[in-house]
């Protein structure tokens, strides 16, 4: 190392140093950092380059352009792309084709994207960690591909997609998946028992995941992946909708065999003060409940619940449950609701309640 | 409390409690890797002005929690002491970046950053390049090239 009266300059600084510094500026001072010298250039533009926010066409044009007109590769420096406008096909097959790097893909607005396109995803983009697609024709094609060529994909946020079928979790079986979100998704062939079986089954071969949220399924399908109970040792975050056929014992079965979960969402259940006498004994890590429009508890099981759970809870919602708020004086007014004939429900309970209900 | 000597590269030497010497982890692993000692520590990188300095901040630090947490440390927010402690001339504080980076005291080398970052905040590159004595070592081709390929950024 030099003597430091050699390099108190920031033109002479190490270069490990000035990527910390660039770290900390401010993403519209880095085309500035860019232009300053060689060493700065470098530093920033892998910066500059590394997460893409592409929020209209003429913006995704000009990037394509900038792409295209340099003699360095800038492709490859591209680890995060979002599109937050409807981007044409041929517009994300571009980009697709220039990103090899990339890690993570988030599109909301993914209508014009094709299946074909989404086909060679895997193969142009096999470093690919998360995917988040939403209103999307993906279908068990591109799934399959993401699957042989995606050794790293983590999780998969899909939203508004109803072109899957019963292959769509066999398909992902290589993917070391921590983080699943199903969001009003539809998959066809879940209509015949078997073949629901056989998906859950599927569903449980994802060892390694912490978070699962399915939403807008049908029923059948919930009660089939809650009553899976010695499937996901390592699962934190459950959040299930539609429970309509699940009771205490489903429930209570999967709370002892998942004894790390740390937010536990069912809605629409069957399930009684029994399973919040579960959910106290058997989480001793719990930090929030929903419990939406769960109808055969009481006041007297979600205090219970409140008491007796462990110093981490925060939150437990309750909207539609129809508990009325004289069982919680605690709660202030902005938790309740007023029903049309006077009748006050609580909403939530926040911390602040929580806090004093244990007191 | 224990003390410990340290020795700085011009060979003036400091006594310092054990507590704030060990903010800087090179000297926290050299403790436990030598026990108990009487001999002082010879920092060869660091001179003695810069050494006080970075004793100061030690020791107003001493009983901060350690964070690891990569969001907190992202912001450019100083505290107030840390801003008036880094109210120094540029050799200073890129002795001081040195310093920090060398000594492994990460929270003191993120102050030492952020205050880099917020000197550069806003201004033009050849404006920054000013105000470090940076010369531009890019030919006119290569800096046009540059803002072609970044020119999606200019205003964002």
């Amino acid at each position: 190392m030099s003597s430091p009266s050699q390099m108190n300059n920031l033109s002479h600084i190490p270069a490990e140093l000035l990527s910390s510094i660039v770290k900390h500026v401010a993403k519209r001072d880095l085309y500035a950092c860019a232009l300053i010298n060689k060493q700065f250039y470098m530093t920033a533009n892998h910066v500059l380059w590394r997460a893409l926010l592409v929020p209209n066409h003429a913006f995704a044009i000009k990037l394509m352009t900038c792409m295209h007109e340099s003699p360095l590769s800038l492709g490859p420096l591209v680890q995060q792309l979002c599109f937050g406008y409807l981007v044409p096909n041929n517009t994300f097959m571009q980009f697709m084709i220039n990103t090899p790097s990339l890690k993570k893909l988030t599109i909301h607005q993914a209508q014009s994207i094709t299946d074909g396109t989404l086909q060679y995803l895997g193969p142009h983009c096999p470093h690919l960690t998360s995917l988040d697609l939403r209103n999307c024709q993906i279908t068990q094609q591109s799934l399959h591909a993401l699957g042989q060529y995606c050794h790293q994909l983590k999780e998969i946020h899909l939203e508004k997609c109803h072109d899957l079928d019963a292959g769509v979790f066999a398909a992902l079986v290589s993917c070391p998946l921590e983080n699943l979100v199903f969001a009003s998704c539809t998959i066809h062939g879940l209509e015949d028992r078997l073949t629901m079986k056989a998906v859950v089954m599927d569903l449980a071969k994802f060892r390694d995941l912490k978070h699962l949220e399915i939403e807008h399924f049908n029923s059948d399908f919930v009660k089939q992946i809650i009553m899976h109970t010695n499937g996901w040792l390592r699962l934190t975050h459950l959040r299930l909708e539609f429970g309509t056929n699940i009771d205490d014992t489903d429930a209570i079965g999967f709370i002892k065999t998942h004894p790390l979960l740390e937010f536990f969402g069912l809605t629409d259940s069957q399930v009684t003060n029994e399973t919040l006498d579960a959910i106290a004994s058997f989480l001793p890590g719990i930090k929030e409940v929903n419990l939406t429009s769960t109808l055969n508890i009481t006041h007297h099981g979600v205090r219970r619940l409140v008491r007796c759970s462990q110093g981490q809870l925060s939150s437990v919602t309750l909207a539609y449950c129809l508990l009325e708020a004289a069982g919680f004086p605690e709660a202030p007014r902005n938790s309740l609701e007023t029903d049309v004939d006077g009748t006050e429900y609580v909403l939530f309970l926040g911390q602040k309640v929580i806090n004093k209900i244990r007191r | 409390m224990s003390n410990v000597r340290l020795l700085s590269s011009d060979n003036e030497e400091f006594v310092v409690q054990k507590e704030v010497a060990e903010r800087s982890v090179l000297i926290k692993n050299m403790l436990e890797d030598v026990g108990e000692t009487d001999s002082a520590i010879p920092l060869p990188n660091v001179t003695a002005k810069v050494l006080k300095k970075v004793i100061e901040w030690c020791d107003h630090h001493s009983s901060d929690p350690v964070t690891t947490d990569e969001t907190e440390r992202r912001t450019t927010d100083i505290d107030e002491w840390d801003q008036k402690f880094m109210e120094v001339d540029q050799e200073t504080l890129f002795d001081i970046i040195l310093a920090a980076n060398y000594l492994d005291i990460k929270p003191l080398l993120d102050v030492g950053c952020k205050t880099v970052a917020n000197m550069i905040k806003g201004k033009t590159a050849e404006e920054i390049r000013k105000i470090f004595n940076i010369v531009n070592d890019f030919t006119p081709e290569e800096e046009a090239q540059i803002r072609k390929e970044n020119e999606w950024a200019e205003d964002r």
